[in-house]
């Protein structure tokens, strides 16, 4: 196994362009970084788009015009998007792509959102120990996050889905077990940079116990990036969740996610209904960019010195 | 020096593979009860199944099992698949042979391409390609490997015809190299395009160091000419970076075929190890997983040795 290298950085797909750690943000006023997001255009207009899609999908139930599940317009199976009374058109069995794209997009975000914020936790504990304690345990737990981070995760999916069927653990913990590794390297760097810092010193000289120290001093001061990169995570994760589900490892029919409603466009597609499969695959690429670029839009705003 | 890093590195690698080993066998464990018991109660009578866990000491303790389980697995003895009915060294050696293909494949299509593009862009910095390449990248990163896979499908099988849409042989064919290469060419492609464009990307960023170096613009200022400098200097110090990156891809360029043979319905591990989860043969993804481990690992290391032999430090 190599050491951990800036190159080693670039290793999950959508995070390659992430950059360095981001350590200390600096005394910059609230006020300060509003203004800076605003003027960062990319980063805004990405924030609207995923509070759009997450909108979509929590009132799923009250804004969906069919039932996702039901063949409503079987004689129109396989209509092209712009079918009058189904924007999106229709899929293989008659069901409104509409309809499922917004009931599928609750299973994706909130499958996706809820395990990297689990990771996000888990990291800040794991990087904190690490990062604070220079033993054994702490040598252990990044050896394990060095072999774990370049490790071909769709293979755990597999193991697990041999051992607990496809579903929602097994999408679930491989996502926890993706995310952690790449976040508690940069909760751990964060930390490694902080504790020697004269602030820590001066509470540690002032007698504050090592837990005061670890949360009040240290922890406000890495779980900015841990939020940061979480984010930027997101979008990589959505689009490797959606793979999952691709391979049947994820939801079950007839319930649907975008990657799901993907292999079922595969099916049709030399039927040349390329639309099926189009209509989620556009969803998951964008919102997954939509969540990059804000991670990097709030990298920008939070830490100055890029 | 060279072999004493040589040997660590190997020594290091061990209990990486023990350790994901651990993992697999511990996961397997994780449903509750025993596998064998859950998949073939009502398929086989009662005494049938106790000699099967009799036979793969299912009745021992854990440790024990764990052990004869290490055993097997290197003993090449990995067990009868619990849905084909055969033994899954059988169908896994045969698909393994057609995801090295593809997987070879698709390195070799990751490093033309990737390394190609890469020194273009670095060369013209600033202008129209470069910018084009870096946009490109941006938005390719988040690009799914099984839909990119399905645009390649509609437009050069479904549409344009050019090319077949799935499999690794043409059905009526007798086998031939051109048939498998006609096969080979979407599947491969869509399997690199993210580990190209990173590593072009990565490649970019050398060349435009390089170029900006201080030891090059000193050979110009003495009067080398821009070619011969790029001749003699560029591609070795892009060496290192490139079987870095590469190496490095290969677990993304392994997890990417796993999806890439589902798309295509490509022969290799990744069809039988997602029918297998289906199935909960567990036999066959342990297997299955322990191999695509190994090779992930033998990669790495064999990375790291070739990045030491390239490092002139390291020279004795």
């Amino acid at each position: 196994m190599s050491p951990p290298t800036p190159i080693a950085d670039a290793l999950p797909a959508g995070i390659a362009a992430a950059g360095p750690v981001l350590a200390a943000t600096g005394p910059v006023s609230g006020h300060g970084r509003w203004h800076r997001l605003k003027a960062n255009r990319l980063a805004l207009a990405s924030l609207g788009f995923i509070a759009f899609a997450l909108l979509g999908s929590l009132l799923a139930p009250w804004i969906a015009p069919y039932d996702p599940n039901a063949a409503t317009d079987p004689s129109l199976r396989l209509a092209p998007p712009g079918t009058p009374g189904h924007w999106l058109g229709l899929d293989g069995q008659g069901r409104d792509l509409l309809s499922r794209l917004i009931w599928g997009g609750r299973e994706s975000l909130l499958s996706t959102i809820a395990p990297v914020f689990v990771a996000v936790l888990l990291s800040l504990a794991l990087g904190l120990y690490a990062g604070y304690t220079r033993g054994r345990w702490s040598a252990l737990i990044m050896r394990v996050v060095d072999i774990l981070f370049a490790f071909p995760m769709v293979l755990l999916a597999i193991g697990l889905a041999t051992a607990l069927g496809p579903g929602f653990w097994t999408i679930s913990l491989t996502i926890v077990f993706s995310a952690t590794p790449y976040l508690t390297r940069v909760v751990y760097a964060g930390v490694r940079a902080e504790r020697d810092k004269e602030y820590v010193e001066a509470a540690r000289a002032l007698g504050a116990p090592t837990y005061t120290v670890l949360f009040a001093e240290i922890l406000p001061n890495v779980a900015t990036a841990a939020v940061v990169y979480g984010t930027t995570l997101v979008g990589s994760m959505i689009v490797f969740l959606s793979g999952l589900s691709f391979l049947g490892l994820g939801t079950q029919p007839p319930t649907a996610d975008w990657g799901r409603m993907v292999s079922e466009g595969a099916q049709v597609l030399v039927l040349d209904a390329a639309h099926v499969a189009t209509v989620p695959a556009l969803a998951i690429v964008s919102v997954a960019l939509a969540f990059n670029w804000l991670g990097n839009g709030l990298r920008n705003v939070l830490d100055p010195r890029d | 020096m060279i072999l004493r890093s040589v040997a660590s590195r190997v020594l290091q690698a061990i209990p990486v593979f023990l350790a994901i080993s651990v993992l697999v066998f511990f996961i397997s464990h994780l449903g509750g009860g025993d596998a064998i018991t859950s998949a073939l109660s009502g398929i086989l009578p009662q005494d049938a199944i106790d000699a099967i866990r009799r036979e793969y000491g299912l009745d021992r303790p854990v440790h024990v099992q764990y052990l004869l389980w290490l055993q097997h697995l290197f003993a090449g003895d990995w067990g009868l698949s619990l849905t084909l009915r055969v033994p899954v060294f059988e169908v896994l050696g045969k698909a393994f042979v057609n995801t090295l293909v593809l997987t070879a494949a698709a390195v070799l299509i990751c490093l033309v391409t990737g390394v190609s593009v890469g020194v273009l862009a670095g060369l013209k910095r600033g202008s129209l390609v470069d910018g084009f390449t870096m946009l490109v990248i941006q938005l390719g990163h988040n690009l799914p490997v099984f839909w990119s896979g399905l645009v390649l499908i509609w437009l050069f099988a479904v549409k344009l015809e050019w090319l077949p849409a799935s499999g690794m042989y043409d059905m009526r064919g007798d086998q031939t190299f051109a048939d498998l290469l006609a096969h080979l060419v979407l599947p491969a492609f869509s399997a690199a395009i993210v580990s190209i464009l990173i590593l072009a990307q990565l490649v970019r960023s050398s060349v435009i160091e390089i170029v900006g170096s201080d030891y090059i613009r000193t050979f110009r200022s003495q009067g080398f000419s821009r070619g011969t400098l790029l001749r003699r200097h560029l591609g070795r110090n892009l060496l290192s970076p490139v079987v870095n990156i590469t190496g490095l891809q290969i677990g993304y360029l392994l997890s990417g075929v796993i999806f890439v043979e589902n798309v295509f319905a490509w022969p290799g591990i990744g069809t039988h190890l997602y029918n297998a989860a289906a199935g909960k043969d567990y036999p066959m993804t342990q297997a299955g997983v322990m191999l695509i481990t190994g090779c992930y690992l033998a990669v790495n290391l064999a990375t790291d040795v070739i990045l030491d032999l390239l490092n002139p430090r390291l020279r004795a």
